[in-house]
């Protein structure tokens, strides 16, 4: 089995498993419980909250806060900025659907951030249209779908340079763990991201605010700084940061390993006319490799390849549900008759090299048969 | 008042010897439609050519619904609901009669009426003319706006003389008509997903054959979507038929073998007798006696005459093809009657169309097809296929009631 699809979900990493079975049986207590086992807990957490705000260099101020998906983050930073008819956002149609969606029912006015032809934004023209209206930017650190990388705290700050009123998210979860990022110029005003995409358990994830959200999320036990009440769980969160941990230790030899994935699969399948990758190695995360192949639909390829047991992705996991034209491929410029040939080849720290290479031989054979059947002659 | 049902048997006055066969075949489908329904308990007594269906359940009227599904059965001439008058006399007859036409009321107003009898009690004070005569006149005292028409009556009256009681109908519904289902045989009836195999498969159920339906799917060229159009389908046609069976085969690999070694303008006709083939193994498992396609003549290019014939000769089995004759402008319109049309018009992928050359032969050599048969006979590919396939069952209301694997041996 050769597993391709990390970017929408990796397999968890073994140390976290070793943390999360341990914090499961022994970590029961309810760590707003006033007795010794629950203050004990509740100190832990406390000290893991105040290590991931130390993994992202925030400076002092910054808060963070337990969500239960990079969703709910998301979810709740719109929310809370209480967006009126005449405010003026700055967003991406390419942005993940929980922030594309409830910015479109928020009633905001909605601007696409401009888009270079090789779908990276186009900074020069992007700040020129911030204006005095301007209330909030949208960015996302790496696409899901693409694996575009922006420098999303330089960008903050020129934002901020421009305009210091202007609240700035970025949406870090294809990036967070994988890729070097501070916090410390406080240009940013949160920053959202997610266990299950390191290697950590599913159904934790995080955001961080400059300040205070100015509504809090969900009301009762006054969990989370009476932010988010519900009681924390605790084991889970054990688990995001030992991920979390994790990475940090090893980001840099991963990320060369990874290039070294994403460069061979490159190299070996650029000789193949069928195949042609639309975005450079240099403006996109090695994590993930999208190809397109012109002619030939992708569902057809990725059964293909899942009777060979491997698995990979044509558009991202939750829009590959939607048929024809994709708003994140027409944000990032891929013509609408390649819509349907896309495919997304994502890494993990478990991916190896002769996974890549065998992929690319089956890939290679596959398309052969495939065009040999489907051409008109 | 009871209300019950008179369904009369059709075709059986064409039958001899084996009539009490089929009229017992009509009875078991109508038990088990009967209970699937769960209308009750119900008796269902045989009357010569029809039987008299009465429930415990006293219904105000009879559920349209109940008639819907009954019209879907093969082999009813008509079915005909009537109100059971116990106390045998005129004057009940009449207020029967004249509750129906209040009934009708608040439809159409006035109308033309005709009273006829049956009366099967020769016993009876009156005769047939009499109580016609009587009652027409009594429902006209009633009714000084309605007026009697003999020959083309808007509103019919229908009166049963039994012995122990007297029916009276004033509704009347044409069943399918042709043969119960099973009466005929057991036959494969290959289908596609397009809007010409379920009518062919409606007009061989109507002749009483009982199918099993063998869906060929192109995995991992077309996903599994197709399945829930394929699933939908059978569901609409189900409904004719006592337990359903489809049978859906993977069938990409023996397609991908034929792309890759025939002539890319004998893949239609080369898939399409493979299909045939297979079908024909699995006619052998379920015991069926027949293929059932859905070909028109001339219609797409493997369906030339020349074509239909190559395959023809390369098969044991013989093949139906009940659309041979018909435009597709009246499979069209059959398709749209017996309510398939809808659904098959549901866009799907479809590996023939992925697959089809250019320029697909319409005039097959035989010889060719001939060679590449025993040259790639793929027994082996078929019987995976087959034992890879997995089986869909459907109730006699068409709905899906379970899946499993089907395991060839």
């Amino acid at each position: 089995m050769i597993y391709l699809d990390n970017a929408a979900s990796w397999p968890i990493l073994p140390s976290v498993m070793g943390a999360l079975n341990r914090s499961l049986e022994d970590d029961y207590a309810n760590l707003s419980a006033a007795h010794r086992m629950g203050k004990e807990l509740f100190e832990r957490v406390e000290l893991m909250r105040q290590g991931l705000l130390k993994l992202l260099h925030a400076p002092d101020g910054y808060q963070f806060y337990f969500t239960s998906s990079a969703t709910e983050a998301n979810n709740w930073v719109i929310w809370q900025m209480e967006f009126r008819p005449a405010d003026e956002v700055f967003f991406s149609r390419a942005d993940h659907p929980s922030i594309t969606v409830p910015l479109e029912k928020s009633g905001a006015r909605l601007q696409n951030i401009p888009r270079r032809v090789d779908g990276r934004i186009d900074q020069e023209n992007f700040l020129a249209k911030l204006s005095g209206d301007t209330k909030a930017v949208f960015l996302t650190w790496v696409n899901g779908q693409s694996g575009h990388l922006e420098d999303v705290s330089a960008l903050a700050q020129e934002i901020k340079s421009r305009h210091p009123e202007i609240y700035v998210h970025v949406d870090g979860v294809q990036g967070f763990g994988k890729h070097p990022i501070s916090l410390q110029n406080g240009a940013i005003d949160s920053f959202s991201l997610s266990s299950h995409k390191i290697g950590g358990p599913k159904g934790i994830a995080g955001i961080y605010f400059r300040q205070a959200p100015r509504k809090a999320l969900l009301q009762g036990g006054g969990q989370e700084n009476g932010m988010r009440a519900g009681t924390p769980p605790f084991p889970l969160i054990v688990g995001m940061y030992e991920a979390a941990q994790w990475m940090e230790a090893h980001r840099e030899n991963l990320l060369n390993q990874t290039r070294a994935l994403s460069q061979s699969v490159r190299s070996l399948l650029s000789s193949n006319r069928l195949i042609s990758f639309p975005f450079g190695e240099a403006y996109t995360s090695p994590y993930i490799v999208m190809l397109v192949v012109p002619g030939i639909s992708s569902d057809i390829i990725l059964r293909h390849l899942e009777m060979e047991q491997i698995f990979c992705a044509s558009t991202a996991a939750c829009s590959s549900k939607i048929k024809g034209l994709n708003p994140t491929l027409l944000d990032l410029r891929v013509p609408e008759e390649l819509h349907k040939n896309v495919l997304r080849l994502s890494f993990g720290c478990q991916t190896s090299l002769e996974d890549v290479k065998a992929m690319c031989v089956l890939l290679t054979r596959i398309l052969q048969t495939i065009t040999l059947l489907t051409q008109k002659r | 008042m009871q209300q019950a049902l008179l369904i009369s048997v059709d075709e059986l006055w064409l039958k001899g010897k084996n009539r009490d066969g089929y009229f017992e075949m009509m009875r078991e489908h109508l038990r088990e439609y009967f209970i699937a329904e769960k209308v009750g308990a119900f008796t269902l007594r045989n009357q010569g050519q029809r039987f008299l269906c009465e429930f415990s359940e006293r219904f105000p009227s009879i559920p349209e619904q109940l008639i819907r599904g009954l019209r879907l059965l093969p082999g009813l001439h008509t079915i005909i609901p009537v109100e059971c008058v116990v106390e045998r006399t005129l004057e009940a007859m009449f207020l029967s009669a004249q509750r129906s036409i209040l009934k009708m009321k608040a439809k159409r107003w006035p109308f033309t009426f005709k009273v006829e009898t049956y009366r099967s009690d020769k016993k009876f004070s009156m005769n047939s003319m009499e109580i016609s005569r009587e009652l027409g006149h009594l429902l006209l005292v009633a009714f000084p706006e309605l007026k009697v028409d003999v020959h083309r009556p808007d509103f019919l009256i229908e009166v049963f003389v039994e012995s122990e009681k007297i029916l009276v109908a004033t509704e009347y519904f044409r069943g399918m008509g042709g043969l119960p289902i099973g009466t005929a045989g057991h036959a494969i009836t290959l289908i596609s997903g397009g809007i010409d195999s379920p009518v062919a498969s409606y007009f061989m159920a109507k002749r009483g054959l009982a199918q099993t339906f063998a869906f060929f799917h192109a995995y991992p060229y077309v996903g599994d979507e197709v399945k829930e159009k394929i699933i939908k389908l059978i569901g609409l046609l189900a409904p004719s038929h006592r337990k359903t069976k489809l049978v859906v085969i993977p069938f990409g690999k023996i397609q991908e073998i034929i792309g890759t070694h025939a002539y890319p303008e004998y893949r239609t006709v080369l898939f399409r007798l493979y299909m045939l083939k297979t079908a024909e193994l699995l006619a052998d498992k379920v015991e069926a006696g027949a293929l059932i396609t859905g070909d028109g003549l001339g219609q797409v290019s493997s369906q030339t005459l020349v074509n239909l014939s190559v395959i023809n000769t390369l098969l044991k089995l013989i093949v139906l093809r009940p659309l041979i004759g018909l435009n597709k402008i009246e499979i069209i319109d059959w398709a749209k009657k017996i309510g398939t049309y809808q659904t098959s018009i549901i866009p799907h992928d479809d590996a023939c169309a992925l697959f089809a050359p250019k320029r697909p032969t319409t005039r097959a050599n035989q010889d060719y097809v001939k060679e590449f048969l025993l040259k790639h006979p793929m027994e082996d590919e078929q019987k995976l296929a087959l034992s890879t396939a997995q089986i869909y069952t459907f109730d006699v209301r068409g709905k899906f009631v379970k899946e499993k694997n089907f395991l060839f041996e």
